[in-house]
């Protein structure tokens, strides 16, 4: 017959039983692999703990964006360009880049002083003095030129200065008497 | 078992300091949880090691235990019972779901660890073998018992803490877990009889 004292007094023997001690290399490793482990605490792993890994990652992802930028940029550009060389050429402007002693008439008649900056719509004229010159985009106009802004184009004359003007003498044709037929 | 030396149950760097306030610091600083681990580690081992017996039981039980109380560290109530108790709760838990876990037969086990025993002593100590094979059937027929009853048996009996501290781990009134030891000697005994297990009167 067992009764609860019996189980009682069996537990309380094994509760004081004596037992051989945590071997130290089981101790040390569950506390190396307890503080190893920071999960729990721990902020976010800092960048720096794996540097070469990340760094690698952070050098493609930085240098994958640059790429996918450039290349919006470069289509962007591509796409600009070719919409202004594509449009009507009626379309461009045309500016005075530099000019010295140039006379431009405007579409309207009006006529003003070439200075730099100034836009040469459709239909525009620029003169040059004797001693003047100017730049229209890559063309460079002498002195005594006159360029006429046609179809978004340039055409360019070249002023012939007066001659003095020719004497002829006269020439007195003598008279010939009819002579008789026959 | 018995030729083993007892434990040492605590470091000295640990033992001034207050459990709550190294609580408090493990929560920012990991190497505090350090603290309590070198204070507790021999405790929960000599606790599982009572419960299983076995050299590798206890460490997977002890292992198992302060990586639960690590990673819910937060969830410790300062207010509430102490560490140590808090601790003893989760060994007890880890005891009921290692035995759980491994499925194995009792009667196997039991014969696995009169061998140890009968291995670990001499021939004069016949009665120690004896009544150690008494204490290790026992312990088989516990692992039977509801985790309830498992609990407040070892936490009262086995883990050194006392009434009040055992009450703590429990969650419970120091009444209500002298109820609960009462059914659950009364469950053990009753296993223990089923078993026919030659549990002598105690002396």
């Amino acid at each position: 017959m067992t009764t609860r004292r019996d189980v009682r007094t069996l537990l309380e023997e094994a509760g004081t039983h004596d037992v051989p001690a945590p071997r130290p290399e089981f101790v040390a490793a569950l506390e190396a692999r307890l503080l190893g482990d920071t999960v729990p605490f721990a902020a976010p792993t800092p960048i720096t703990a794996a540097p070469s890994r990340i760094r690698t990652r952070s050098w493609i992802a930085r240098h994958a964006l640059v790429g996918i930028a450039a290349s919006i940029a470069a289509v962007v550009l591509a796409g600009a360009l070719a919409g202004w060389f594509g449009q009507d050429a009626t379309q461009r402007r045309l500016q005075l880049a530099a000019s010295h002693d140039t006379l431009v008439v405007l579409p309207d008649g009006s006529q003003v002083d070439g200075t730099k900056g100034l836009d040469l719509p459709e239909g525009t004229v620029v003169k040059t003095g004797p001693n003047g010159h100017a730049t229209i985009g890559p063309v460079d106009l002498g002195p005594g030129q006159v360029a006429t802004v046609t179809a978004g184009r340039l055409q360019i004359s070249v002023t012939v200065p007066s001659l003095p003007p020719v004497t002829v003498p006269t020439v007195t044709t003598p008279t010939v008497p009819a002579l008789p037929i026959g | 078992m018995g030729q083993a030396e007892p434990v040492q149950l605590e470091t000295d760097d640990a033992v001034d300091v207050d459990d709550a306030e190294l609580v408090a610091r493990a929560q920012s600083d990991p190497s505090a949880f350090g603290a309590l681990y070198r204070k507790y580690v021999g405790r929960i081992y000599a606790f599982a090691h009572r419960r299983t017996w076995t050299r590798e039981a206890a460490e997977d039980v002890t292992a198992a235990t302060f990586e639960r109380a690590y990673r819910h560290l937060d969830r410790f109530d300062a207010e509430g019972a102490g560490f140590g108790p808090w601790l003893y709760r989760i060994a007890a838990n880890e005891l009921v779901d290692h035995y759980r876990r491994e499925g194995r037969s009792r009667s196997t086990r039991g014969q696995r660890a009169l061998r140890a025993l009968a291995d670990e002593h001499t021939h004069d100590d016949l009665d120690g073998v004896e009544r150690d094979g008494e204490i290790q059937q026992m312990l088989t027929a516990l692992d039977t018992l509801r985790p309830r009853y498992q609990q407040a048996l070892t936490l009262r009996y086995l883990s050194g803490l006392s009434a009040d501290e055992a009450a703590e781990a429990m969650g419970c009134t120091k009444p209500v877990l002298a109820v609960t030891l009462h059914r659950a000697l009364g469950a053990l005994r009753r296993e223990v009889e089923r078993r026919d297990f030659p549990v002598e009167e105690a002396s």
